[in-house]
């Protein structure tokens, strides 16, 4: 960084002599000493340099020229012949690039001094944020999780509930017919690591911890509808999902019930599901994502074998089911069911 | 320049609008599985809605202002009579109805599908179902031409075929009508849109390629070296030259100028005999979904909503629905005079 500073000391910058302006580049330069100190009084005409204006002013309008414009005092003189760079006095050119330079150094060791202790920072105690910043990334996943949330089906165990022989809790899909272990009630729940990513993420979710509500009593098996434990509690976010837990009885549930936390107020974290449909089946869930980024290629519709209202027909909410007139919600739960049955 | 007049749009994108023959009512049909009934004659007012058990994806008035058909996803040939809401089911076909017209002259319903087979109907029978012809692809779209008398099909695959309304309404059950031409369209990417021109003599088509081609009825060489297709709907965003579905086409009942309406948001006018654009409206919020001019040639409806292609990127603009009519287009579809 110092030695790019140091390199750049060196590259003077086009200036004008006659008013010490920089310029980005020659040309701007040339345009900038035509229309500023070239300028006839008299006409509308620009020359190119000094003794040019003198000659036009002395053929043209026969008379003396007026001094130069818009310059430094005692630059107005037509003694010097100058074109852009060409021409300045050497001492004048010597005086400003030593001038330049101790700027230009005055600036470095500025910006060295400020610039070396962040350098530093970064090999030095990063342990404290570091602790702050996972808290945070953690606090981030729990929210992010918590909307998709129901008890119903644990589809993984948090990674410390085992049962009391010590034996792991076996994986709830397989758990129909299986005689669940039993826990011991009230043992506290454990949230899932952060960035865990449930295998299917907008039907089953995982068991998450609930964030604020402090320990959770893990019912597993639950959404199998046998429960051995007396009076476990599931516990379901309210519909705005504001934190408020209602406890619900262990006991069997119908299992279109158990999805209930998923109605479209608590969805809102998945964007492309809240953009979608307010029940989106998984199998489909994937068409229904809108590709968010123009393609590539700029072509909008690249299927050359189906339209869009084919395709569009073939998400879940569009689907046709049965032909009673009235199938508002009622169609609406049943295909919300047979998505679910069909995935488990 | 009056603005558009916005009407209570549908819940969800909207996929076909339709004109009663007095141009006093405008029937919408939606993919939030109604279809809507807009009296334009007095003050605004939220439209009569008839709800479908799944979406309407074509719709159109019968003979008179107060009667209409629709068919849809759910794959009934619906028959609505609007001064007593009464709704009857002319027939089913095999997959959902994509596209209807009604044939004044003939008296004849058409209805085509993605079941591959075009059905003609007769709403006034006991046995509204006339007849039945297979077609070697789905069909997209169905326009029918009154001049001529040609009814044009055009299906998945860039298929394309022209029938006669009346063989369509002469042909028995069991009969397989042959179609009067059998064409590929005229342009190299699947068919979005078409419609017939007013004087009957061709008709337009537009692809989800951002093109629009112009085709010609009559079979005679010289009548078919005409057709010619050009681009349109099309942007360069960032360098990357982007085409658009043209998912809408309408022709001007009385200028013979055709409205374009495409994924990119645009509605255009085009004057196929100059081959000019006349007219390119400002920009709308989404897609353009179904364009209809009424049948006096005052006003164009316009409903606009996301198609569901990779077009619109913004989720507000993806929920957006917008039902529009444009008052005086008379002047903008005029062809200007020939210098």
């Amino acid at each position: 960084m110092g030695k790019k500073k140091r390199h750049q000391v060196f590259v003077l910058k086009p200036w004008c002599w006659y008013c010490e302006r920089e310029f980005e580049d020659d040309k701007v330069l040339l345009q900038h000493q035509k229309s500023k100190h070239f300028k006839c009084q008299l006409c509308p005409r620009k020359l190119n340099t000094a003794g040019g204006l003198m000659v036009h002013s002395q053929q043209v309008h026969k008379c003396d020229p007026e001094p130069l414009t818009n310059t430094l005092p005692g630059r107005d003189g037509f003694d010097v012949e100058i074109f852009g760079m060409e021409g300045v006095p050497s001492n004048a050119q010597a005086e400003w690039k030593a001038r330049k330079e101790a700027e230009a150094g005055a600036a470095a060791l500025v910006a060295a001094s400020t610039g070396q202790r962040p350098r530093h920072s970064y090999t030095v105690i990063p342990e404290a944020d570091l602790t702050i910043a996972l808290a945070q990334h953690k606090a981030l996943m729990a929210t992010r999780n918590k909307p998709v949330k129901s008890i119903s089906t644990p589809m993984t165990q948090p990674p410390m509930v085992t049962a009391p022989n010590g034996a792991p809790i076996p994986f709830p899909m397989a758990l129909p017919g299986m005689p669940p272990p039993t826990l011991p009630v009230g043992m506290p729940g454990f949230p899932p690591p952060p960035g865990f990513i449930p295998p299917f993420p907008m039907v089953v979710p995982p068991y998450p911890g609930i964030p604020g509500a402090g320990p959770v009593p893990t019912p597993p098996g639950a959404g199998t509808g046998v429960s051995p434990i007396p009076g476990p509690l599931r516990f379901t976010i309210d519909q705005a999902g504001t934190g408020n837990f209602t406890p619900i009885p262990g006991h069997t549930q119908p299992y279109p019930q158990t999805i209930t936390p998923m109605q479209p107020g608590a969805q809102t974290p998945m964007p492309a599901a809240a953009s979608a449909t307010p029940a989106p089946a998984p199998s489909i869930a994937v068409n229904e994502i809108p590709t968010i980024q123009p393609p590539k290629d700029g072509v909008m519709w690249p299927d050359a074998t189906a339209s869009p209202a084919e395709k569009r027909a073939q998400q879940s909410r569009y689907r046709y089911t049965s032909p009673t007139p009235d199938g508002g919600e009622a169609a609406m739960a049943g295909r919300k069911r047979k998505a679910a049955a069909d995935f488990l | 320049m009056t603005p558009d007049t916005s009407l209570q749009p549908p819940s969800d994108g909207i996929s076909s609008l339709a004109w009663s023959s007095d141009s006093t009512r405008l029937l919408v049909a939606s993919w939030d599985t109604t279809i809507q009934l807009h009296d334009l004659t007095g003050s605004p007012q939220p439209p009569q809605i008839f709800s479908h058990p799944a979406a309407v994806l074509a719709v159109t008035f019968g003979s008179s202002s107060s009667e209409a058909f629709s068919g849809g996803l759910d794959k009934r040939v619906r028959h609505w009579d609007f001064t007593t809401g009464h709704c009857r089911v002319l027939g089913k076909h095999d997959e959902a109805v994509s596209s209807i017209i009604w044939c004044t002259d003939q008296k004849i319903l058409i209805t085509g599908s993605w079941d591959r087979t075009l059905r003609v109907w007769d709403p006034y029978s006991d046995q509204p179902l006339r007849s039945t012809h297979s077609l070697p692809e789905r069909i997209y779209n169905l326009s029918h031409a009154p001049a001529t008398g040609n009814v044009l099909v055009s299906m998945a695959h860039r298929h394309v075929n022209v029938y006669s309304a009346t063989e369509l309404a002469q042909a028995q059950e069991g009969q397989d009508l042959r179609p009067t031409q059998e064409r590929e369209s005229a342009l190299k990417f699947l068919t979005r849109s078409v419609a017939c021109m007013a004087d009957g003599k061709g008709w337009a088509s537009g692809s989800i390629e951002g093109r629009i081609a112009v085709e010609y009825f009559d079979p005679d060489p010289a009548s078919q070296a005409q057709k010619y297709a050009f681009r349109a709907h099309r942007q360069n965003v960032d360098g990357v030259d982007c085409v658009y579905p043209i998912n809408a086409l309408a022709y001007h009942p009385v200028f013979n100028t055709f409205a374009s309406g495409g994924s990119d948001c645009h509605v255009s006018i085009w004057d196929h005999t100059a081959k000019k654009r006349m007219k390119l409206y400002s920009k709308y919020p989404t897609a353009i979904s179904a364009l209809a001019f009424s049948p006096d040639g005052r006003k164009l409806a316009i409903g606009a909503s996301y198609e569901h292609d990779n077009a619109i990127s913004g989720v507000d603009d993806q929920n957006r629905v917008m039902l529009l009519v444009k008052d005086g287009v008379m002047e903008d579809c005029k062809p200007k005079a020939k210098a």
